[in-house]
């Protein structure tokens, strides 16, 4: 009797499981594609997603090659390519940080767009702002183009303050006169960290690495002077150490003056509309050596090697980096809470956007830096914002928190 | 009044009822005071959730914060299901939450009815390793369940995310003490009547554990809905999230729209909280057994 | 082996139906658990094959790194902070719902709720109810009674305010559990008690807390090990922009975490996985030490 009845419950147990996956598959499981089809990671909003999958249709007129575009957040972006990778389930294309093309492409996980399609590449990256072209190139490699780009930029009140600050000492007796009535400014991107830290850092003259990137030069004099200088906006200026609404304090006026990232341009107009006419956006304010230069940020565009439809990828790649395109992604933004300002200078000039926000804008990004294109260069911030917040919090001395990171950042070199 | 009552009351004589009696009604009171001020700590969270939610944009950061809501919306709903495919997250869950629960129900009843009533070479040492691992903190095995669901190429997808956990020691752990109280002269007289083991499984186990499973079936539910760190772990790609890690991608992308995250927060506790109150009664009873039977 | 393979054939049904979860079992647990400890011993980032470097790791991980003691004390702190006084409030709560009162059941639902809401949920609501400057409903509380504004999620006050947040959360699971232990105390001892003119206090001291010992060594052991693997919260509420877990300088910075970091963020594999095996002999050595402790006065 029992022996009969075990392949019964062995086929039940089949049965059972047969049903269970079928479930899986029926929910989609991942079907092979017969046509052409592309999948793009972006680091930024669903809607922006959305949209470039709408541009997809327009390109899969045009090419016949299906376009689906995934929005990823930028907190996991890193670890989210990183383990994609080793899945070795990437998509074709994936937005990133200025850096991380090199860094992803020195693990073969990407495409050196310089040895597959030199002749276009020059002609695309040949109208890019300097600084977003110093980040992206590693030796004669380049993996990764750009998608967009962030600047950094001062926002203030102007019904409050008649001229905004030019010089760091104008910066600085400005917000001793906002102290002495409870304001102050706030720094809202970059924040306590090295993005914070950067302009006022090339301000100065200084810089991470010397010219070769082959040794590390935070405990220049330089880098003190500016260390020292930005830590004091913390500790003697009243800078807020944690994160605050920015729209909402501006808009009540407690920080009639902040710098942030271009994309609060558009959340000002959101959350704040009925402050419309009442504020501005300025270049930074320069450093002793005369130099204004700013932190120029961004996402940029890079084929990984796993990807079985490299061209049709640098096709839409070219397609996201023409004028054109760029207006239609730029003028989509101004519906959405989304940012977007093109990385072509070429393309700037068609820009629809008014004068009064476009000429500070051209200004300060012809003047701005990215981060240094040094393998190494992502493990090695981490240690570069320890250093600022133990001066700030901990009231570690400046030289001596300089000088332990850059002795990691020495560590991290790899050429 | 009991025995123990009308002792006293003779032994303490007429003067000393009342005051012994004040004494237990400012306790009562006490005890009503204690209680009504904690459930309102516990729920006032909660309400500031389901309020911030429907609050429109211009009126979430504002000062002084308020539980108040002036242009009542539900704009973040909308948002919710339409840009970010919230409800695509929710299929997600609940088709994994029901596939791991129903395996466990079938896997751990099985198994528990094994080493129940059945006598095998091993069974004692099994089940002292099954006791064993309960112990082995999820870290230990972390990292290389990954690498072992990467193998099989099961990274991203249902397979990953149902698989390691469609049987757990916990639960045949459960199903077994329940089912050691089965009489053994119902099972006999089953295999008498020529019962095959899998029918006297179906006849008799199942219908007499049905408290336990339907603990069980509760406690793997809500632990799976719930489940953050194996899906951070596995999941990449958007489409395939479950609603903890929605829930800490709008945590991340909209910093200042709380209403979306507020709205997020709403979706994903509903539906626990619903099946809790239906299933109130087995869901306490199920953790107080564990409580007990430890 | 003839006698084993009869002895097997008898049993086919047994082998069979512990199969499946047999086979899940050696799969995710028994073979990861050795995988991890070969692990331990070598470098590992999972694109290259391991690389053996012996007890190196443990070596760096126990006296060359200091963000691991720092991790561990975070720890230590959020176990010293939530285990003692979840038990005593939830302790008192169980007590006040077993007392002859009405409304039991519509409390123990209050209670009970944000035990099963899903910790991230609740860490996003309380992330937001730590919000800074005055636009926090918190910060807003205190500022009304004229107390000062809290950066709650700043260096000093995030370990605090997860730990807060935690033992909210805890409550109820922990009270059902001492319900279940105070209903199994036979009424026989507490009626013995006042016959002897045992006061309130007497009672709890004298019957309640001794015949409570068996569940009050299981919620204390449980409640040790979950908070020593506390991680979710400390990943929403230090979550910033920059991926990075743990808030300003480690201010939050829990084992798990440390964990997570390097092996998911960083994908140094060996180094995560000596970290694992060091935590599973931390939480050994406190459940024993737990037990002893406890125990030694069980006996009654």
């Amino acid at each position: 009797m029992h022996g009969r009845d075990i392949p019964i419950a062995i086929a039940k147990a089949l049965v059972f499981s047969l049903m269970i996956f079928t479930v899986f598959c029926l929910a989609g499981c991942g079907k092979v594609p017969e046509e052409k089809k592309i999948l793009m990671w972006l680091v930024g909003s669903e809607k922006q997603a959305q949209k470039i999958t709408e541009l997809g249709l327009d390109f899969y007129k045009q090419t016949g090659v299906k376009v689906s575009c995934e929005a990823i957040s930028w907190g996991e972006a890193h670890s989210k390519y990183l383990t994609s990778v080793v899945g070795e389930v990437t998509p074709d294309i994936g937005t990133m940080g200025l850096t991380w093309g090199t860094e992803f492409g020195n693990l073969g996980a990407m495409v050196d767009l310089n040895r597959e399609f030199p002749d276009d590449l020059s002609e695309l990256t040949s109208s890019i702002f300097p600084g977003l072209a110093g980040s992206i190139r590693y030796n004669d490699s380049i993996f990764a183009v750009p998608f967009d780009m962030s600047e950094y930029i001062m926002f203030y009140r102007c019904d409050i303050i008649k001229e905004p600050p030019r010089t760091w000492k104008a910066l600085t007796s400005l917000l001793s006169e906002l102290n002495s009535s409870g304001r102050s400014m706030i720094i809202d991107w970059g924040g306590m960290g090295w993005i914070g830290y950067s302009p006022f850092l090339w301000q100065n003259g200084g810089d991470y690495y010397d010219k070769d990137m082959t040794s590390a030069t935070l405990d220049s004099d330089k880098a003190l002077e500016a260390m020292k200088f930005f830590t004091s906006l913390y500790k003697s200026y009243e800078v807020p150490v944690e994160n605050r609404p920015v729209e909402q304090s501006f808009k009540i006026g407690e920080y009639p003056i902040f710098i942030s990232g271009n994309w609060k341009m558009k959340s000002l107009s959101d959350i704040a509309p009925e402050l419309k006419g009442k504020w501005a956006i300025a270049t930074l304010p320069a450093g002793p050596t005369g130099k204004k230069t700013g932190f120029i940020g961004g996402r940029v565009m890079g084929i990984f090697s796993l990807s079985k439809h490299k061209k049709e990828a640098w096709e839409f790649i070219k397609y996201l980096s023409r004028p054109d395109i760029q207006i239609k992604l730029y003028e989509d933004t101004l519906e959405s809470h989304d940012t977007y300002l093109p990385p072509n200078i070429k393309t700037w000039n068609l820009l629809p956007m008014e004068d009064s926000f476009k000429r500070p804008l051209l200004d300060q990004a012809m003047d701005s830096k990215g981060p240094p294109s040094v393998l190494g260069w992502d493990d090695s911030t981490r240690f570069i914002d320890t250093a600022i917040q133990l001066v700030v919090l901990k009231n570690k001395d400046a030289g001596a928190a300089l000088k332990d990171a850059d002795n990691e950042l020495e560590r991290r070199i790899r050429r | 009044m009991d025995i123990a009552e009308i002792k006293r009351l003779e032994a303490e004589g007429p003067g000393r009822p009342a005051s012994k009696k004040r004494q237990q009604q400012v306790l009562k009171a006490f005890v009503y005071i204690f209680l009504m001020v904690g459930s309102f700590v516990m729920i006032v969270p909660f309400v500031w959730m389901i309020v911030t939610s429907f609050k429109p944009l211009e009126e979430i950061n504002t000062y002084p914060p308020s539980f108040f809501i002036r242009k009542p919306t539900i704009a973040a709903y909308i948002e919710l299901f339409s840009i970010i495919p919230m409800g695509r997250y929710f299929l997600n869950s609940l088709i994994v939450t029901c596939s791991i629960t129903l395996a466990n129900i079938f896997f751990c009843s099985l198994a528990g009815y094994a080493f129940a009533k059945h006598r095998f070479f091993g069974r004692d040492k099994l089940f002292l390793l099954l006791v064993g691992s309960m112990m082995i903190p999820w870290q230990v095995n972390l990292i290389p369940s990954f690498v072992i669901v990467k193998k099989f190429g099961w990274l991203n997808s249902f397979y990953g995310l149902i698989i390691p956990a469609m049987s757990g020691a916990f639960g045949i752990f459960l199903m077994r003490q329940f089912i050691m109280n089965i009489p053994d002269d119902l099972i006999d007289a089953a295999k008498i009547d020529g019962c095959s083991e899998f029918t006297i499984y179906r006849r008799v186990i199942l219908p007499l554990i049905q408290p336990a499973l339907a603990s069980l079936a509760i406690f793997t539910f809500m632990g799976q809905w719930n489940n953050f760190v194996w899906p951070l772990v596995i999941v990449y790609s958007s489409k395939m999230r479950t609603i903890p890690i929605a829930l800490s991608v709008l945590n991340g992308q909209f910093g200042t729209n709380f209403a979306m995250v507020m709205a997020g927060a709403v979706v994903a506790t509903l539906p626990v909280l619903i099946v809790f109150i239906a299933f109130q009664k087995y869901f306490i009873k199920g953790i107080a057994l564990t409580g007990l039977k430890a | 082996m003839n006698s084993a393979l009869k002895e097997f054939n008898k049993q086919k049904s047994a082998y069979i139906f512990i199969a499946p979860s047999f086979i899940i079992f050696t799969v995710f647990l028994i073979i990861p658990v050795f995988a991890s400890l070969y692990w331990s011993l070598t470098e590992y980032n999972i694109l290259q094959p391991p690389k053996f470097v012996g007890f190196q790791n443990y070596i760096n991980i126990l006296f060359h790194d200091p963000r691991f003691w720092k991790a561990m004390a975070n720890t230590v702190i959020f176990v010293a902070g939530t285990v003692p006084t979840s038990i005593a409030i939830s302790l008192l709560l169980a007590i006040a719902i077993d007392q002859n009162i009405r409304f039991k059941n519509w409390f123990k639902t209050f209670f009970f709720i944000p035990s099963i809401t899903s910790i991230i949920a609740i860490s996003v609501i309380w992330k937001w109810l730590y919000a800074s400057g005055k636009y926090g409903l918190f910060n807003h509380l205190l500022t009304s009674i004229g107390l000062p504004s809290v950066n709650w999620l700043g260096v000093t006050w995030t370990l605090p305010s997860i730990i807060l947040m935690s033992v909210w959360g805890g409550l109820g699971y922990n009270m059902i559990l001492f319900l279940a232990g105070l209903q199994g105390i036979p009424h026989v001892f507490y009626e013995a008690a006042e016959v002897d003119g045992a006061s309130e206090w007497d009672k709890f001291r004298n019957v309640t807390l001794p015949l409570l010992r068996p569940t009050m060594l299981f919620v204390t052991i449980m409640s040790v090990i979950s908070a020593f693997q506390v991680f979710e919260q400390v990943y929403i509420m230090t979550y910033n922009s920059e991926g990075a877990v743990g808030g300003t300088l480690d201010c939050a910075l829990t084992i798990v975490a440390y964990l997570y970091e390097t092996g998911f963020q960083r994908f140094s594999m060996g180094y995560a996985s000596a970290l694992a095996y060091l935590i599973f002999f931390i939480l050994f050595i406190v459940t024993i030490v737990n037990m002893k402790i406890v125990e030694k006065k069980v006996e009654y």
